[in-house]
């Protein structure tokens, strides 16, 4: 009778543990024979809150473990062929991700075809790459690596020295559960992925005066005025509207590229650069490139996917009285083509220019979640 | 001891039992009936898709190189009254492929219905939406491209491209010229005129009806009003307000009953 004392709270507890469907994993995860451990722990973005609600990708939930993994593949140099030049290498967080070269220099000294692209709010872009050829972050984080013109790498050989390195097969396996031999490219750009992801500007004296924290001043908002005017600078029509919405760039996946008039053909078939067209084939594509967002413009000179602008006043100038009316001018946005732009006045060129710089966000580009973890 | 020998196993069974999670109760319900609203873009007989040379009514080259529109207030007329099925949708050409057509589905109970009607655009109300307010995939999100700015709203109906400004031009349109003609504000907000298009039709228990409905360019361009070259090619509505109503008043009348 006193063993049975013992024996039935045994039994009780055997029958609660093994009378379900099983649950291997539980709250502290799964531990391989490394001693390595798989429990990831969801990563929530802070999305400010006069932006729209953000929906990042199901196939590529954001956890802290893989967020850290890409945060640390965008900074190492390892991906590149020679491992000496990270994807950081081109994207630097002081210039919001972006690049303050016309061009990028690659590995092998070779100038990139087009202006690096800053990088922040990529939550709200369905295409990436000025001409829109990769519609997944994850796949878009992978091109540059094996580009000539960039970091000039061959994954497979990235995969072995990934699955070498002293320290990535466990970070891997904290984020994807993946033993070494397991990693693959497809990984790696998830993680790269989910860091970008985490790339969030929306913290500028504009934003501050949307959600009732701040102020402009009467030129910025004269600035405004013509930014959204028709009859003013006309930018609303590309860039979107400052209702605490669009974050300052088309969203809308088929409105995101356009031909704002830079060159001046007579037919498309005379783009060089043919940009969306080259993803798509489309000749109406032919000379459109994707509309960039005009958040951080004090970081990001210069200006347009050639960087042909070193100055935010050329780029206003252009806008004023520099626009061609080319083969594809965008039919929606450029109607003040054909006398050559929106004839800005110098005072209204200064208005404008003092609005967009609102847009400014000095905290990102020094926040240290975004900094180099090797420093 | 014996009581022991059968309580134990009867103890063990009863945690086992109320420790799982318990199946579902299987409801079997009917399939409930719907109906599938098809609107084919067309130029004319032709179908239309966005990227292509069409000649128009006139003869003049014309690519249409974007083209969307709000439907709201998707409503089945019954001998007793309306019943409204969908209360916003946007239809866009974009992706569609040539002889596609655009389409609306919804749940509706069987029965008999006496006709259809619906309005181009959004009511006053879904017109002062704030669009960052809703999901990505909503009609009515920012990321749609159709919100406007604080002032106006959103554009009921964006219909861009290029086109020759001679008829009978040889060669590919010129892609320099452009129309672009966006339409919006409360007071372009019109029901769809579709006399002979809105038929009356029974749906039966789980069955699916389709609608099939014809949206032609040329009767948005040269309806009742001609707005095709002499008043300008450009209107956002705020400017050149009446190129704005005289499209509008076209495109409610370019639906018809289709004949695939």
């Amino acid at each position: 009778m006193k063993a049975l004392r013992y024996i039935l709270p045994l039994i009780v507890l055997v029958a609660i543990m093994s009378g379900c469907g099983k649950e291997p994993d539980d709250d502290d995860g799964t531990k391989n024979d490394r001693g390595w451990v798989y429990n990831p722990q969801a990563y929530t973005v802070e999305i400010p809150r006069n932006f729209p609600p953000a929906t990042f990708p199901a196939s590529n939930p954001l956890t802290t473990q893989g967020v850290q993994l890409g945060r640390m593949l965008f900074y190492d140099p390892i991906l590149s062929g020679d491992s000496t030049l990270a994807c950081a290498g081109c994207h630097k967080q002081e210039n919001a991700f972006s690049d303050n070269r016309i061009l990028s220099l690659g590995i092998d000294g070779l100038q990139g075809k087009r202006h690096a692209m800053p990088l922040f709010n990529l939550v709200y872009s369905s295409r990436f790459f000025w001409d829109g050829r990769a519609t997944d972050l994850a796949e878009q984080a992978l091109i540059p690596v094996e580009d000539p013109l960039e970091m000039h790498a061959y994954w497979p050989e990235n995969i072995i020295k990934l699955q070498a390195h002293k320290d990535y097969p466990k970070f891997f396996y904290e984020a994807f559960g993946v033993e070494p031999e397991d990693i693959t490219k497809e990984h790696a750009g998830k993680a790269l992925a989910q860091f970008m992801f985490t790339l969030v500007s929306g913290r500028s004296k504009f934003d501050e005066a949307v959600t009732g924290f701040g102020e402009l001043t009467d030129q910025e908002r004269r600035g405004l005025e013509l930014f959204i005017s028709q009859d003013g600078a006309d930018c609303f029509h590309c860039h979107g509207t400052p209702n605490g919405n669009q974050v300052f760039q088309e969203l809308s996946p088929s409105l995101q590229f356009r031909n704002n008039g830079l060159d001046s053909f007579a037919t498309a078939v005379e783009y060089v650069d043919k940009g969306l067209g080259e993803a798509t084939g489309i000749v109406t594509d032919f000379g459109k490139f994707k509309v960039p967002s005009l958040r951080n413009l004090a970081f990001t000179a210069p200006y347009m996917h050639d960087g042909r602008f070193a100055t935010l006043e050329e780029v206003v100038d252009f806008y004023s009285t520099g626009v061609h009316q080319t083969a594809n001018i965008d039919a929606g946005g450029m109607e003040f083509a054909f006398q050559g732009g929106v004839q800005l006045t110098p005072q209204e060129k200064l208005d404008l220019i003092a609005f967009l710089m609102t847009l400014t966000d000095n905290e990102f580009v020094t926040d240290p979640r975004f900094s180099d973890p090797f420093k | 001891m014996r009581y022991l020998r059968l309580l134990v196993p009867m103890l063990v069974w009863v945690i086992m039992a109320s420790s799982c999670e318990k199946d579902p109760e299987l409801i079997i319900e009917p399939d409930p009936s719907s109906i599938t609203f098809n609107i084919y873009p067309k130029v004319g007989n032709q179908p239309m898709v966005l990227n292509q040379e069409y000649l128009d009514e006139d003869s003049y080259r014309i690519m249409p190189t974007l083209f969307r529109f709000y439907v709201s207030h998707l409503t089945l007329l019954t001998d007793s009254g309306e019943l409204e099925i969908k209360d916003v949708a946007l239809l866009s050409l974009e992706g569609l492929a040539s002889g596609e057509p655009l389409t609306i589905e919804a749940a509706i109970p069987a029965g008999n219905y006496t006709g259809v009607r619906f309005w181009i655009g959004l009511d006053s109300a879904q017109n002062a939406s704030d669009p960052a307010t809703y999901a990505q995939d909503h009609p009515l999100s920012a990321f749609q491209g159709t919100f406007w700015t604080w002032n106006s709203g959103y554009r009921f109906v964006m219909l861009e491209g290029y086109y020759d400004t001679l008829a009978n031009t040889p060669g590919p349109v010129a892609t320099t010229s452009f129309f672009n003609y966006h339409t919006g504000l409360n007071t372009l907000y019109r029901e769809a005129v579709l006399g002979a298009a809105s038929v009356p039709f029974s749906v039966g228990e789980g069955d699916s009806y389709t609608y099939n409905l014809d949206l032609d360019l040329n009767r948005a361009l040269y309806g009742s009003r001609d707005i095709s070259r002499n008043m300008g090619a450009i209107t956002h509505s705020t400017s050149n307000y009446q190129l704005a109503e005289d499209f509008t008043e076209n495109f409610i009348r370019a639906f018809s009953l289709s004949n695939p």
